[in-house]
Parts: structure tokens; sequence; C-alpha cells
């Protein structure tokens, strides 16, 4: 390790291991240090809360997640838990149940930060998997391909090794859809039905004999193609775009053999190396919207309603990312595919949606916008540059193009007539330009990279 | 938006003047590709693989055993089925395509493939997309074609999708993605009307003031400027009111979108449009599952037909109906199918041949391949290979680069 633990890589750390650090937040952590900064980032939050009785609605348990998300103190295990939504993808569009959501996202949480075979295992059985994937009506004589196919495309090796290989071939899927009959459910619970199991000899990855799902798991979390492509995704999702035969992945694909699948020690390899402190890195991220969402509430401050307000969750699912209800199995395309030419007008929307939230009884969302000036006694010395250096310093924004700081400065003191005027700072400004600012800062360029 | 107030907020930071919409049509016309001028396409992708032998159905092929053999519980019984050969039909929910069949304005390409198929979604939609069957390249098919064109002053081509295409990938200028209309504007605090057109125009000197960096910033910042020439754009649009009856479907959003776009002559002329659903691995005929689609497809296409027809433009319109791939033959335990490959294309419109573009493959179970696939009979790049050449004038060795090409009778 020779990266500095200055205040740039602290912000950048925590950003990608949590949701939009504040100003005070990178502060703490540069005098904390690195070490007990990654320690403390690293302690898992395993538990999930029980679903509260009001929240009857699917918008509502999107915000449900939300809310939790914005509270906690211990974000990282969100974060990994939205990686593995997005790998394990499992809809509530096919599986009907909010319980049974619930029940998965929870199942993901448990192990989201511990072993990779244990995750796995506890995926394949769990009820929303078993729907979603139809292994619950995969029988001896009554073949259903569609986990087996998956769980190897999506969730184990992928279709290509590093090399560009096929990691399996058509007779596999086959062979691993037998090895999974009878692995059903009976009142929305996994059930072992023994009677559907076929119990002939299959053949994967040639080992034959009578091979269960138990077996073909052990077998895939032992392959050097999953040993890779898990800590691919986890590089891509937490530092930038990586390919599956890259040195990074040679080095983080070891740990994984030397630690039999533990993603914590990958994903602390991940923030202590080198190369995820570098420039590549640091551009290399566009904010998920549950992400974007998150972070943008936490930098301002801004406290949700009680109720578990449905239009939060919506927010979300306007732009791009419907929570409990990714679009297919492949779950979300990242990067730029989030802000495209709707995914971009939606955080326009949604920024402007949130600057909009005045009312502290009717309203979904309250936050002090003149909190961002700093100390009301310094406001008289504020010019335009001053105030537009407040509220990005509020925001933990660190990166700022010369010409959108620019922008953002000629803004701040345009009259209703579009010309410059003096700055006076008072409720009026504070209600128009200091929430007009905080609405164009959530759709610049630099604030959708974490 | 008022020119002076984003002139002010621009000269203040000295970035590059935006580009200024042009409505000139004729000038629009002149940068259309070579020959293909207005003609206009409209790519309808299935997404999840549909089940095409569900859809253009071999009642009959081969004695007429094997397709009811191979389906007892979910295949279309042969007398339900809305014949358009003395051996293949279509399904009883598709009249509305059967009339436009009848009538010589669909052609039907059976048995579309590609050497060694995928059965992964995911790469099989990439093949199908850029046309490539090794999966590599980074261009859409429809983008190469598109680069070989001057870049026109206004999109040309959209992905009526949340996000960009890979279809579409490679088009030079900006690519739009998206689903609707409604509320396409530049959001503004209620409250502050008069702060409107600040926050615009701060906007569009971010956007302008990064659009030359590279990477994901210069990415977003064309977007942005993108987003507000289209607010621009879109705000000439004029309503439309639909002649056609579409269905009740989530395809008929984008298909309205498409008629109300073409009425408005802005220049966009190629439309990607997804329809999303079709992976029926269990129960595919229970509530009439896949049939509704099917209807949606034929119903909604149809009604698109008669919308273009009432303003004209039939005659300009291809409409291509394709999927990343079909199903397995044998249908599997759970009344479903599993992810196959050879399936059938339609190609829609006045200007094609119409009928059978190529012969239903063997049903004959010796005559499947290793994975159990219907034996190919066109190969996908022959397929839009015809399109581009015949419909859009280009090019198809650089469209298909590395494929060696053959016409297939698709048009008139």
């Amino acid at each position: 390790m020779s990266f500095e633990w200055n205040e740039d890589n602290a912000a950048h750390f925590l950003n990608r291991s949590g949701f939009g650090a504040s100003q005070k937040e990178i502060s703490q952590a540069v005098k904390r240090g690195f070490k007990k900064s990654l320690s403390k980032a690293m302690k898992p939050s395993p538990k999930t809360k029980k679903l509260p009785k009001k929240v009857e609605t699917l918008q509502k348990m999107q915000t449900w997640w939300i809310d939790g998300m914005v509270k906690t103190k211990k974000p990282l295990t969100d974060k990994i838990t939205l990686f593995w939504h997005n790998h394990f993808a499992t809809a509530i569009s096919k599986v009907g149940k909010r319980e049974l959501m619930h029940q998965h996202v929870a199942t993901l949480r448990t192990h989201a930060l511990g072993n990779f075979g244990d995750l796995l295992y506890a995926v394949t059985v769990d009820p929303a998997m078993l729907i979603w994937l139809d292994n619950k009506d995969n029988t001896a004589g009554g073949l259903n391909e569609n986990f087996g196919r998956e769980l190897m495309e999506i969730f184990t090796t992928g279709v290509f090794d590093k090399d560009g290989n096929e990691n399996y071939t058509e007779q596999e899927v086959i062979e691993v859809a037998r090895a999974f009959t009878g692995w059903g459910l009976s009142d929305n619970e996994f059930l072992f039905k023994e009677n559907k199991h076929d119990n002939g000899d299959k053949t994967f990855k040639g080992v034959t004999g009578n091979l269960n799902g138990d077996d073909i798991l052990d077998m895939l979390v032992a392959d050097p193609a999953t040993q890779r492509l898990i800590p691919a995704k986890l590089w891509s999702y937490f530092a930038y775009p990586i390919e599956l035969d890259d040195p990074i992945v040679t080095e983080l694909a070891a740990i994984f053999a030397n630690t039999n699948g533990d993603i914590a020690a990958i994903v602390e390899a991940i923030f202590s190396h080198d190369e995820f402190y570098s420039e590549a890195a640091k551009a290399g991220h566009v904010k998920g919207p549950a992400e974007y969402i998150v972070g943008f509430l936490r930098q301002l401050d801004a406290k949700i309603a009680k109720g578990y307000p449905r239009d939060i969750g919506e927010l979300a699912a306007d732009c791009g990312q419907s929570l409990f209800n990714p679009p297919s199995v492949f779950g979300w395309d990242e990067g730029l595919a989030w802000v495209g030419t709707s995914g971009l007008l939606e955080r326009a929307r949604t920024a402007d949606w949130i600057i909009e939230q005045r009312d502290k009884k009717k309203d979904d969302l309250t936050f002090k916008p003149e909190k961002l000036l700093g100390k009301k006694k310094q406001w008289a010395t504020l010019d335009a540059a001053g105030v537009v250096t407040s509220v990005l310093e509020a925001f933990g924004q660190r990166t700022i193009a010369p010409t959108t700081r620019a922008a953002l400065e000629a803004y701040v003191v345009a009259d209703s007539s579009g010309f410059p005027s003096e700055l006076v700072i008072d409720d009026d400004f504070i209600d128009t330009k200091v929430r007009g600012l905080i609405a164009l800062l959530g759709v610049t360029p630099e604030f959708q990279l974490a | 938006m008022n020119v002076s107030r984003r002139a002010f907020i621009q000269s203040l930071i000295a970035v590059p003047a935006a580009a200024v919409i042009t409505q000139n049509t004729a000038l629009r016309a002149l940068m259309a590709p070579p020959g293909a001028g207005t003609r206009k396409l409209v790519m309808v992708d299935l997404k999840g693989g549909n089940d095409g032998l569900n859809m253009i159905v071999p009642f009959g092929v081969d004695g007429g055993t094997y397709y009811s053999e191979f389906r007892p519980t979910i295949g279309v019984p042969a007398n339900q089925v809305l014949p358009i050969a003395a051996d293949v039909g279509m399904h009883p929910s598709m009249t509305a395509l059967k009339s436009h069949f009848d009538a010589g304005r669909l052609s039907i390409v059976q048995g579309v493939s590609y050497p060694d198929p995928s059965f992964s979604h995911d790469f099989a939609q990439k093949i199908w997309q850029t046309g490539d069957p090794t999966g590599q390249s980074l261009e859409g098919w429809l983008g190469r074609l598109l680069a070989e064109c001057p870049t026109p002053d206004s999109p040309a081509a959209a992905a009526l999708t949340s996000s960009l295409t890979k279809m579409l990938e490679g088009t030079p200028g900006f690519v739009p993605a998206f689903t609707s209309l409604n509320n396409f504007k530049f959001p503004s605090d209620k409250k502050h009307g008069s702060d409107k057109s600040n926050r615009e125009a701060a906007f569009a000197a971010i956007s302008d003031g990064l659009v030359a960096e590279g990477g994901n910033l210069g990415s977003m910042a064309t977007t942005g400027r993108g987003i507000l020439d289209l607010i621009d754009l879109f705000d000439t649009v004029p309503e439309f009111e639909h002649i056609g009856v579409y269905p009740d479907s989530s395809l008929t959003k984008p298909l309205q979108l498409v008629a109300r776009l073409m009425n408005a002559d802005i220049g966009m002329q190629y439309f990607h449009v997804t329809y999303g659903g079709f992976d029926h691995h269990s129960n595919q005929n229970e509530n009439d599952k896949h049939a509704n689609k099917l209807l949606a497809i034929s119903d909604g296409v149809s009604a698109l037909y008669d919308d273009l027809a009432a303003i004209g433009l039939a005659d300009d319109t291809i409409v291509v109906v394709f999927s990343e791939f079909g199903r397995t033959v044998y249908e599997n335990g759970s009344a479903g199918t599993d992810h196959g490959s050879t399936n059938p294309v339609l190609v829609f419109g006045n200007a094609v041949a119409g009928g059978l573009t190529t012969p239903h493959p063997s049903m004959d179970p010796v005559d499947l391949d290793d994975d159990g696939e219907l034996p190919m009979q066109a190969d996908l790049r022959d397929v839009l290979g015809t399109v581009a050449q015949s419909w859009l004038s280009a090019d198809p060795a650089v469209v298909f680069p590395g494929h060696s090409f053959s016409s297939l009778p698709i048009f008139a």
C-alpha cells in the first residue's frame, strides 16, 4: 500500500463503502487513519428489521429500505446487499408476495459480507428464488432448466472464462437441472422432495455419480471461473469496470481461493488496493439510483417523514431502479446506462422534487437548506463563489470542473431577468437560490460519479 | 427558453455556444443515408425469447405429427391455427397480422439463426443487436449502418426504452433513449417560477462546459445537452389522434409514440422498441399468457399500420419483429419451454414481397442438431442485411463485416 490517506482518498473510500459522505465524516476519517476507518466500515450489520405492518405496498417497502439506508451507521452492508440484489436479481413481478421479497433481501443481507458458498446455498433454497427461476417445478421426469442455467451463467461461472472459452456445455445445463430436481417449496418454505428427485447418474465437470444440488454448488464455488467472476464483479462495482483477465482480478481470485470465498476479505483487499485510489477508480463509478437518492438525503441531513411515504421509493423506480423488482434475472444495467436520456432527466426531476419539500407537516422530507451555508454570522462575508463553495463542501463534493463552478456561481446571482444582481443572503435567497443550487448540483455530471 | 438569459450565463463562463437546432427538414433529408431518404424502420425486439413455434405453428410440417408430439400440453391444436400454408399457420390470436399476410404485407422468414447459437439471453441479445455471432462487436448493426451516413443535425435514431440499446451503439451524434414525451421538460421549483430559466441556462452551461471531456463526464454532458435540445424539439411535436385501435399492452405505448413522432416529422426515422416478458419456462398458456402477448404484437403492429396509412407514411415504413432466440422444440416438465435458438422473423409493411420467405425447418427429430434445435434456414445477418440493403440502401458488407452476404427475397 502506498496511497496517501488524505481528504480526497478518504472521501473516495467513504463514498464507495457507503453513501454520500459529508465533509464532517471525511475529516473524521482522515483523523482516524486508514486502518481504523477500514475496520469501522467492515463491521457487518447482518440483521434485517421486520417489515412494519403499515408497509402495505411495494412502493412503501422501497421507501422502507431507502429510509434504512439513509439512517444506517453501517452503510457497507446495505451497499453490498444492493450489489447482491443485482447479482441474484429476483423480482416481485413474478414472486408476487412482499413478504417473500423481504425474506429474500434479508437472506442477501445475512451473508452479504460472509462466505460466498453459504450465500449461494441460502439463495438457492430461498423461496423467492425457487419461484423466480421455476425450480419449485423442477422434478424428475418434469425437468425445468431455468435455475440450472442461470445458476452457472449469472450466479457463479459466467458463460465464458477469461480466455473466452465456454465454462459449461448445454448438456451440463441439463445435468445441473437434474441435480436440483425435487428442490421445491411447501407452504412457501424450502422442502427437498425426495420422491421428485432424479437419483440417476449425472456427469458434471468430468465427475459422474448421483450428484445432488449440494454437490453442484460446491463444485461451482470451487470453480476457477467463479473465483474470478465474483471478485471481478465486486471490483467493477466498487472501483471501475474490469475485464476477467485483468491482473487485479488474478490477485483477488487468489484471495477468494485462499479464504474459501470470504467476501469480506475480497472487499477489504479492494479498499486496500492502490489502484482503488487511482484517478480511473475515482471517475469510474456512476451512482445507481438508490445510491444517488440515499447519498443525496444523507448529505442534506434530510429526515424522511413517518409512515414510509411511497413517493420516495418511487423516485428510485423512476430513475430506473425499482427495488425488490429488477427488470429481469440480469438485473439492472449499471454505469452510464443509469444516466441515459431518461435516467438523467429523472435525476433532474428527483433533485427538484427533493428541494421542493418544504412543509414539515405535509411533505415527505424535511431538511434545512440554510445549514449548508455554515454559521449565520459569516453569511455577510460570502460572495457567489463562497456560497457555491459552502454548498459543495456540505455535500462533500470535491471534484467540480471550473466551467461547472462558474455556471453555478453565475446562477447564484442571476436575477429573475437572468442578469447579475447583488448577493443578499436572506430567507428568500435561501429558499430560491440555495435550494436551486442543490437541485443543480444534483444534476451535474460530477455529482453522478461517487 | 429565453435565449438572452442563456446567452448571459454562457458569456460569463465563456463556453461554446449551444448547438442550435434547425427545423429544416429539407436539409435533414439531404443528410439521410444515401438512397434511404425518408424511409423508416421500426425494430420490435421481443425480450426473453419468444416461442416462435407457437407463433408460426408448423402443425403439419413433415407429416403433421411431430409438432403435436413434441408439445402435447402447450401445442396449438391444428384446427385452431390460422393457416398460411398447407402445413403452417399463425397463432389464433394473430388475426390482424393474418389479414395483412393475406394482403401481401407480411414476409415471414422462417428458421432464422446463426452459427453456434447462444442459449444465454444476455449473449444472444448482444448477437442480435450487433449482428456479430461472436458477440464481440462494440457497435450495433444499425449503429454501424448510420455511421456510414452524415451525422444529422438532430437525432435520426431513437431507442424507445429507458436506456440506450446496443443496436444503436456506434451511431454518430446524440442518440436519445426515452419512453414518453409526457413531462419531457426540465424541472423547476413551482414556488419560484421566475428562477426557472436561470436553472435551465445553468444546466446548459454545465453540460456545454463538459461535452469535450472524455469518459463518463463527457458522455453525461452530451446527454445533458441532448436532453435540452430534445425538450425544444419535442415542444414542436403535436398531439396525435390515433386512428389505429391499439390493444391494452405495454407494447402499445412505444408503438403509439412511434406514430406520433413520425407524424411530427422531426427527422426521427429509426426506432428500437422492446417488449419484454417472453421467458416462459412454466405454464405459458396459463391465463393465455403467451397468446395475449402475440395478440398485443398482432393488434399493436396492425394499429401502427393504420396510423401510418392515415398520415401517408405506410409506404415509407418497415416493421421488423424479432427475438433473441426461440424456445426448445419439446415442451418442458412445467408446461413451458426452455431456451432454444432457431426462430421466425416478421418483416411487415407495404414494401415487402409477402409470404413465407423461407420454408419451415424440418421437424423430424433426425434433422435436429446436437442441442435438439431446428436446422437454420436463414442467417440473421442475411435477414438484417437484406433490410439494410434493400430498404436502407446500405452496403451489407459494411454493416456485417466478414459475413458472406446473400440476399433474401423479403422485399417486392
